[in-house]
């Protein structure tokens, strides 16, 4: 997670309803807590090689918090959800064909094993599974855009 | 009703046969959903009435002249990056079958995965991978057999126009299932991968021929082992993934 990315994370908070955001990633974590108006990050741990560039982040948005951002809470859950990584390079699909309906849409319940899209590379096509049942809050990337290895696809939050 | 008789241990040795079917892959696909199945397991049709491309392109074809079949398998041990392995196989599988019967003629592996009598292409390759546990691999294949007539499509042949017999439609797939088995057991030995791979090249279609991308010359190198196809000109070198470009091959 870069500074950018924390930056608009602690955006997010300071203007949703949410108090406090946790996020726990394999080798990162960040938990940022809103206290009367003020926004700040509270601590960023773990790998201390991933650590580095997060330790500057409280300087620019802490004193951010705007007002003016209306309080949208889908936006605030998105972040707060289990990722589905692509696991290779290629082209993201969200339905099995041109003229078929997307796999899932956002606020669609999924189980696990389910089909959420396609992955193409090379004329393979991947279908992509769920591994984690929830509910879909967010869909990363646009149909039939290019991903990158690991790159997340969609968040989904555990129900 | 298609008799087949692979020469194999697994591919081919349990067939469903449907007399027209919308698309073999997708009821392969379905069926795999839904229960447990052997790999190996074949469907295959004597007309498809919604043959599939990739992405929807549809397959033309006479009821009952061509090879309409999908194969599952289920490749362990490959991880993600290595994926490319199914479609080089199957390629080689498929191009070794047309060669077979059309001994005189030069058969290549178009990229990534069409095959061509000289510049018509013959056979056509969908596959699709259920990325679950086990990886379900579904390998659709078309060959045009013994159609003698393209009216919509010219750059299209059939493996009986490229020889002089009227070919058995079973005989020709069963070979073709053979030979996948052959080229997909390599991918279980050490060092299979990268010889599917290099053997891949070697049948590349215009290989080390110049083909147009976006109205500028490339020259075509060779194909990386995942897959991407890698061209140059003396402005240098460039990886290619598939619908990246328009490649115009002639």
């Amino acid at each position: 997670m870069d500074l950018k990315e924390i930056q608009s994370l602690v955006k997010l908070v300071s203007s949703s309803k949410v108090d406090h955001l946790e996020i726990d990633k394999n080798d990162f974590s960040i938990k940022i807590k809103k206290n009367s108006g003020k926004t700040e990050v509270l601590s960023v741990a773990q790998a201390p090689v991933m650590s580095a560039p997060a330790v500057t982040a409280p300087a620019a948005p802490a004193a951010a918090p705007e007002a003016s951002a209306s309080a949208e809470q889908p936006a605030a859950e998105t972040v707060s959800g289990t990722e589905i990584k692509s696991p290779m390079i290629g082209t993201f699909y969200r339905s099995p064909t041109p003229d078929k309906p997307y796999f899932v849409e956002v606020g669609d319940e999924v189980r696990v094993g389910q089909t959420i899209c396609i992955v193409e590379a090379m004329k393979l096509f991947n279908e992509i599974e769920s591994e984690v049942a929830g509910r879909v809050v967010k869909v990363c990337v646009d149909d039939a855009s290019p991903v990158e290895y690991d790159q997340p696809l969609f968040i989904v939050e555990p129900i | 009703m298609l008799n087949l008789n692979p020469q194999s241990l697994f591919v081919g040795q349990s067939v469903i046969f449907v007399q027209e079917i919308d698309s073999t892959n997708e009821y392969l696909k379905n069926l795999a959903k839904q229960r447990n199945l052997t790999e190996g397991t074949v469907v295959v049709t004597e007309f498809q009435s919604k043959g599939k491309g990739q992405r929807g392109n549809t397959w033309q074809s006479e009821a009952g002249v061509n090879g309409l079949f999908s194969c599952l398998l289920q490749p362990k041990g490959l991880r993600p990056d290595q994926l490319s392995a199914i479609s080089f196989l199957v390629g080689l599988a498929v191009r070794a079958v047309v060669q077979k019967y059309a001994p005189d003629k030069v058969v290549t592996v178009k990229w990534p995965n069409d095959i061509m009598v000289e510049n018509k292409k013959v056979a056509g390759i969908l596959i699709e991978n259920m990325l679950g546990e086990p990886v379900n691999s579904i390998i659709g294949i078309g060959m045009n057999i013994n159609q003698k007539v393209f009216n919509l499509l010219p750059d299209a042949t059939s493996m009986s126009l490229e020889s002089t017999d009227k070919l058995d439609v079973a005989s020709v797939i069963s070979d073709c299932l053979t030979f996948v088995e052959k080229y997909y057991l390599l991918t279980k030995r050490d060092g299979g991968v990268k010889q599917l791979w290099e053997l891949y090249v070697s049948q590349l279609y215009k290989h080390e021929e110049t083909v147009q991308i976006n109205g500028e010359g490339f020259k075509v190198i060779g194909v990386k082992e995942t897959g991407e196809l890698i061209v140059s000109n003396k402005k240098g070198e460039r990886l290619l993934q598939h619908k990246e470009v328009d490649i115009q091959w002639n």
